[in-house]
């Protein structure tokens, strides 16, 4: 569907305060996606994972003054949000705890393409320059950003000392950080 | 402690991610509030992450987004 309004997120979150719907349409039409990457790859569940998107959307419309814009992003906090929600759908579904997220330094491009963030970045570009980060960077951002782990849990899955993952991990962003700025 | 030893501890990236302890997350917004460099800084870190997330995106079936907005308009 095309977009008509584009929206700042200071906007955005000014219009979801007061409830507004066509402003939470937007947010679902440019966030959806993202966020249900997250959960298909904490679930390798199309279906389970939709559930847990339908719930992490209404829950995020529900909660909505709760987001304080001084502790960060929107994006960020619908991110969390979202993770809890998916950890604790598995927790609850009797799932153990473990890793879903490939060691193989190829996993990332081999997440299907969804022709979702062709509208909005030179996907294939952006792809090409994230071959730059280190395998291991990689990894690291993957744990933390795909699965439930904590630093601990990355800690002890990885055998990389606690300070370490501390200081790799940082790394790691800062390198994102950079490769996609320059993208 | 003084805004550049904050950004280079590590812990806004960890932050970002959703990483911190309960008293490391306290600790870093407690920061956010005094420095607005430190907002500043998160923010940016925030956004590379973001795009990281929309690069892997997968596009949900298209009848969630109807769900959703059923179940909200359900009272």
């Amino acid at each position: 569907m095309q977009q008509l309004i584009k929206y700042t997120e200071e906007e955005l979150v000014l219009l979801l305060k007061k409830q507004d719907q066509q402003a939470f349409s937007y947010l679902y039409d440019n966030y959806a996606a993202a966020l249900n990457g997250v959960i298909f790859r904490m679930v390798e569940d199309k279906s389970l994972s939709e559930d847990i998107l339908q719930e992490a959307f209404v829950k995020i419309w529900n909660n909505f003054a709760s987001y304080d814009t001084t502790k960060g992003r929107l994006f960020t906090w619908m991110l969390n949000l979202t993770k809890n929600l998916t950890i604790d759908t598995l927790r609850s579904k009797g799932y153990k705890k473990q890793s879903k997220i490939s060691k193989d330094e190829n996993s990332v491009s081999n997440v299907p393409d969804t022709g979702l963030g062709a509208e909005k970045f030179d996907t294939i570009g952006l792809r090409k320059q994230l071959e730059n980060l280190k395998p291991e960077q990689r990894i690291l951002i993957e744990m933390a950003y795909f699965s439930g782990y904590t630093q601990d849990e990355i800690s002890k899955d990885t055998g990389i000392p606690l300070g370490t993952v501390k200081t790799r991990m940082r790394s790691a962003i800062i390198e994102l950080r950079k490769i996609l700025q320059y993208a | 402690m003084q805004v550049e030893e904050i950004i280079s501890s590590g812990l806004l990236e960890l932050y970002a991610a959703g990483l911190t302890s309960k008293e490391e997350t306290a600790q870093v917004e407690q920061w956010l509030k005094q420095y607005p460099a430190i907002g500043i800084e998160l923010s940016e870190i925030s956004a590379g992450l973001e795009t990281y997330a929309q690069l892997q995106a997968i596009e949900p079936a298209p009848g969630v987004k109807e769900k959703i907005f059923a179940a909200i308009n359900t009272v």
